[in-house]
């Protein structure tokens, strides 16, 4: 399973992260599901998060999470 | 930019904070949050959600700092006479009226020329309390009381996760006063007004008032539950505004001041939680020792009253002992949030009691 989505189910087991286009304004994550996945994501990828990129843009979906963290290993693969 | 207000000749000559001793422990409330022992566990060391302090039953912000003043004058640190103001920061007042400082005034039996003011401002109102007594200072010769207090939990659903955890209650008493000392005092202070509902109380007062519905408790599409008369906190927004807008500040009044980050002793900040401390300091490149992040975890977050808080448990000790330059940031609430840089100490007294 892809690593971001293992993560996020991880989080909350009963929500369908990979159908979703929207975390935060479906509800699936709240603000403290947010840190913790900020502090997973670090962790798994070794990235350095700044606090400024935690803004819904980069948190929306997979596609999103997936390209910001991308752009943080400069285009390394997962 | 951020004007930069300048004071000189003023001074804290001593900060009292006051806690309940009823303690709380995030550990024993995870059913509260729908949360199993597993993940509770990792959000108290990502988050560093541990304990904290909270009012029983119907005590208020103003209980608390009553219990301080009391123990003030029992130790000769503070004489009624010697008050010219009393200027009380609170989110939770006594009463919707009179203000909050005048039931204070009254109680203290102060002087009819003791002026009272309530500010209600949150994480940022122990900067605007400073600014205000600094302001009153250039017309008043006798000392300023600066009290800040809240009692939020009583305002918190227990059932909503993303708020409830993180608040703690407390009091705490600044004696400022002038002094002969010419050192500069910097400040800068902001306000969103557009960002209003970003941390709000949404019914109970005039606007919105209480109801049979807004006192119902409802079940919200993230699992959090939460009444219109209970504190809600838009967190991913605040999140991001404590990580943008706040360091762009803090940096602003720097540049504008000369000062160098080094030169700074102590960076007391408002305490929202452990992990965005964390990323704050990493991005003013701030040291975790220098900036300290471990009042949440130990007594909650007390909204204006984390700064003196932070400042009693920290490093009081030191400013018994000597002069220190510091840098205290608050934000919050309004949205506000201001930076101020002085040099305190050696101070009269600092310290932390429990009630």
């Amino acid at each position: 399973m892809d690593k971001i989505l293992e993560i996020l189910k991880n989080l909350h087991p009963e929500h369908d992260y990979s159908n979703s286009d929207d975390f935060i304004k479906e509800s699936l994550i709240d603000s403290l599901d947010v840190v913790i996945l900020v502090d997973r994501l670090e962790k798994e990828f070794g990235v350095f998060i700044d606090g400024a990129d935690v803004v819904p843009e980069n948190f929306k979906n997979l596609n999103t999470i997936r390209n910001f963290i991308l752009r943080l290993k400069d285009g390394k693969s997962l | 930019m951020a004007k930069v207000y300048k004071c000189s000749n003023k001074k804290i000559s001593g900060i009292l904070s006051v806690v309940p001793k009823n303690t709380v422990r995030f550990i024993d409330e995870l059913d509260n949050y729908n949360l199993s022992k597993e993940r509770g566990l990792e959000m108290q060391r990502t988050i560093g959600l541990y304990e904290r302090r909270l009012v029983q039953d119907e005590e208020c912000a103003s209980d608390l700092c009553l219990y301080g003043l009391e123990n003030l004058i029992n130790n000769n640190f503070l004489k009624i006479e010697d008050i010219g103001a009393i200027i009380f920061v609170t989110q939770t007042p006594d009463h919707f009226m009179p203000p909050t400082s005048s039931i204070i005034q009254g109680k203290l039996n102060c002087s009819k020329d003791v002026l009272c003011f309530d500010i209600n401002q949150g994480c940022a109102g122990y900067l605007y309390g400073l600014f205000q007594a600094f302001m009153l200072l250039d017309h008043i010769d006798k000392k300023v009381l600066l009290l800040n207090g809240d009692t939020l939990s009583r305002r918190c659903c227990p059932y909503d996760r993303n708020i409830y955890p993180l608040i703690g209650d407390a009091g705490s008493i600044t004696i400022v006063e002038k002094s002969d000392d010419q050192d500069e005092i910097y400040l800068n202070l902001q306000s969103d007004g557009t960002r209003y509902d970003w941390l709000i109380i949404p019914a109970g007062a005039f606007r919105k008032p209480s109801t049979e519905q807004t006192r119902e408790i409802k079940l919200y599409p993230d699992g959090n539950k939460r009444s219109e008369e209970d504190f809600y906190m838009n967190g991913a927004g605040v999140f991001t505004f404590t990580q943008v807008d706040v360091p762009l500040t803090i940096k602003e009044l720097f540049e504008k001041t000369n000062i160098r980050l080094e030169e700074i002793d102590y960076f007391m900040f408002h305490q929202p939680n452990r992990f965005m401390l964390q990323k704050l300091a990493k991005k003013l490149g701030v040291s975790e020792e220098k900036l300290p992040n471990n009042i949440v975890g130990k007594f909650g977050n007390s909204s204006s009253v984390s700064i003196p808080v932070n400042i009693c448990w920290n490093i009081a000790n030191i400013l018994l002992e000597r002069r220190l330059k510091i840098c205290m940031s608050g934000f919050g609430v309004g949205l506000s949030w201001g930076t101020l840089i002085m040099n305190m100490g050696p101070l009269e007294f600092c310290s932390l009691v429990e009630k």
